[in-house]
């Protein structure tokens, strides 16, 4: 796979060509830290930050967007046509989200068209992450800060230089399109990519996450939930922050004869999220709700899937207006696994 | 503050012990640095969860409703739990808008009253440190000492990191409390009063509204800012109704603005200016600007204050003679 270093001082440059025919996505500067934003001045690209204080998950899965409109009797297709995207900056755990959220939108053979439409045109970048986020935990949960999965190139921030290592065709082609401002990566540089990610992965902590399947489903009757749905709010920060976090609403808005289909996200944090046409609401209580969040990810997932939809990013911690900690929560989930 | 924090741990286990409350809500230490979670203390052996500090930003009277819910399939007689709450000046007038609007029960609480110098804020530290996170913290007297995740580290003057709301906050204490504890708090801040709302108000429309469209667009929908409000316990808000369908559920602008319009008019004579829905949104938008115009409409056509005393009637829920009505348009 080709292995190239780019001068930071030709990023700029870099990004202005490769966004010449794509949309480009990257983080910039934000008053909560960094936010991905699309780009038009890569000058303002900001990668000093770790984590973005919101996922990059919208660029691929906006927050709302038009399925059909309609008018009295007929309806109208929305064009599914997507524009190729460079989604630059993304750090290790974001693109391993992406991978996941590939796998709701195609599962058991369904493809989603409206999220396909976007998915297959982003070319992602991830950057290695050197130092670890105030909640970061993405080794425990199977991630790694210098992981591959769901990105097209890999990029290290080695001081100097970015080196990027091209992981798929499509990010090799990137590569090459923008080969007058970048370097063989030479051994050397390889060798300073080993040592960094050897680096980053020990400063990471160590979290226990339950994995017993069976023991997880014994604690749908744990006491824990009922402390933990006393502190959660019940508004949707963490699933909105969530990079993998995928569940939607869909509603009709119409105004005199004239409509269209909306699909949203949505959180089961709400108390609405669950709430029937009959008026019966299976799960009455913000318990109920919070426990569906952590099972969700920790065991519904692995069922389906085969993983956990978690990938350590940290950011519903930081962001909980009632300061839960997942990372709390898991661990107590854990030893009570060993106790039953 | 250490003392104060170990005087509640002991006035608290009395409670539990002697069955004057069944359940205490408080502060206790979040994993992160500079973050507190409310917490339900229900035995003695539990007190040294509580902690008391300069950030016991959470306004906990949106805590105390859920606690006096019959519960959801009960058969049979239920008596509500007897509940006791640690409260700043904030959290006491929300409590006592709570119990006026009956929402809670005055003869099932227990309220500690705590004088409050104004607690920090995490969102201004957040800024301080730029885009990198925040490792570590300490917090004395005068300054907060941190370290970013970057390793780097730097001395912050507390005032420059307290919350907007308690900078300019003139009710310190408890206006509604069983017992007090703590010293008292120095005297309110010389800030002049509503400075940012009329600061806004001298803006032209245009500016005024380049300003919401700015702050609104950043909002995300979660809701953070109604679920972390005393104020907002609606079992059904307007903004989820569906029949009427008041708003759409986009985060196109024309919807944003009908939410948090519609959610600041409902808190017209109502809003302590706690702070909480600020200190929740994760986008960092600054909903107290909304909020404290009407706070200053309601104190300037009504000569009231929200919720400081139990006696006394609400601007919106009484009548008067004298009241204004310049804003009435003849039939």
């Amino acid at each position: 796979m080709l292995e190239m270093t780019l001068d930071k001082s030709k990023v700029q440059e870099f990004l202005r060509l490769l966004g010449e025919n794509r949309r480009l996505f990257a983080p910039v500067k934000d008053r909560m830290g960094t936010k991905f934003s699309e780009v038009a001045d890569p000058s303002l690209v900001c990668l000093d930050g770790l984590n973005t204080n919101l996922s990059p998950k919208e660029v691929v899965f906006p927050q709302w967007e038009t399925l059909y409109t309609f008018k009295e009797d007929h309806a109208n297709e929305v064009k599914l046509a997507a524009q190729e995207t460079l989604l630059f900056g993304a750090r290790p755990c974001d693109a391993r989200a992406l991978g996941l959220l590939d796998q709701v939108f195609t599962w058991e053979g369904i493809d989603d068209p409206y999220y396909l439409r976007r998915r297959e045109k982003t070319c992602v970048v991830a950057l290695a992450c050197n130092t670890p986020g105030e909640a970061c935990f993405c080794t425990s949960v199977g991630g790694s800060p210098v992981g591959e999965i769901g990105a097209d190139v890999l990029a290290f921030d080695l001081g100097e230089q970015l080196y990027l290592r091209a992981l798929t065709e499509r990010g090799e082609a990137l590569l090459k399109e923008a080969s007058t401002l970048t370097e063989k990566a030479t051994e050397e540089d390889k060798q300073a990519v080993q040592q960094a990610a050897a680096e980053a992965e020990k400063q990471l902590q160590a979290i226990p996450i339950p994995k017993d399947l069976a023991a997880l489903k014994e604690s749908f009757d744990a006491e824990i939930w009922e402390e933990l749905g006393l502190k959660c709010l019940g508004c949707g920060t963490c699933a909105y922050v969530c990079p993998t976090c995928h569940c939607f609403d869909i509603t009709d808005e119409t105004k005199k004869g004239v409509g269209r289909r909306v699909r949203n996200w949505d959180s089961c944090a709400f108390s609405l999220f669950t709430l029937h046409g009959s008026g019966h609401n299976p799960r009455t209580t913000q318990a109920a709700r919070y426990r569906q969040r952590v099972l969700h990810k920790f065991l519904y997932c692995p069922e389906n899937f085969g993983e956990a939809f978690c990938v350590g990013c940290g950011r519903c911690i930081t962001n909980c207006p009632a300061g839960l900690d997942l990372r709390a929560v898991l661990e107590r989930l854990s030893s009570l696994a060993k106790v039953t | 503050m250490k003392q104060v924090e170990e005087t509640l741990r002991q006035e608290v286990a009395k409670l539990l012990e002697d069955g004057t409350i069944d359940v205490f809500v408080g502060h206790e230490a979040a994993s992160l640095p500079l973050k507190t979670s409310p917490c339900f203390v229900r035995s003695p052996k539990e007190v040294d969860r509580l902690v008391w500090n300069r950030i016991c930003t959470s306004n906990l009277a949106t805590y105390l409703p859920q606690l006096f819910k019959r519960p959801v399939g009960l058969k049979g007689e239920w008596t509500p739990p007897k509940v006791g709450v640690v409260a700043k000046g904030c959290d006491s007038r929300s409590i006592v808008g709570l119990i006026k609007e009956k929402q809670i029960p005055r003869d099932r609480l227990f309220i500690i009253g705590i004088g409050c110098e104004g607690m920090i804020d995490r969102h201004s530290v957040g800024r301080a440190l730029g885009v990198v996170g925040l490792a570590d913290a300490k917090v004395d007297d005068k300054s907060v000492q941190v370290i970013g995740t970057d390793g780097r580290e730097k001395r912050i003057d507390i005032a420059d990191v307290l919350a907007a709301s308690c900078r300019e906050c003139q009710h310190r204490e408890a206006v509604l409390s069983n017992l007090t504890i703590g010293e008292t708090p120095s005297s309110a801040p010389e800030v002049s009063h509503y400075a940012n709302v009329a600061e806004f108000e001298s803006k032209s429309p245009q500016e005024r509204w380049e300003h919401w469209v700015g702050e609104l667009s950043r909002c995300i929908r979660c809701y953070a800012c109604r679920q972390a409000c005393p104020n907002c316990y609606c079992e059904e808000c307007f903004a989820e109704e569906t029949a009427p369908k008041w708003l759409g559920v986009t985060t196109d602008l024309s919807d944003v603005f009908v939410f948090h319009l519609g959610r600041a008019f409902h808190q017209a004579g109502r809003c302590v200016d706690c702070g909480a829905c600020v200190a929740a949104c994760p986008q960092g938008i600054d909903l107290r600007l909304l909020n404290q115009k009407i706070n200053k409409d309601v104190e300037e056509l009504f000569e009231a204050q929200v919720s400081l005393s139990l006696e006394e009637a609400e601007a919106l829920s009484s009548f008067r003679m004298e009241d204004d009505q310049s804003f009435m348009t003849e039939p």
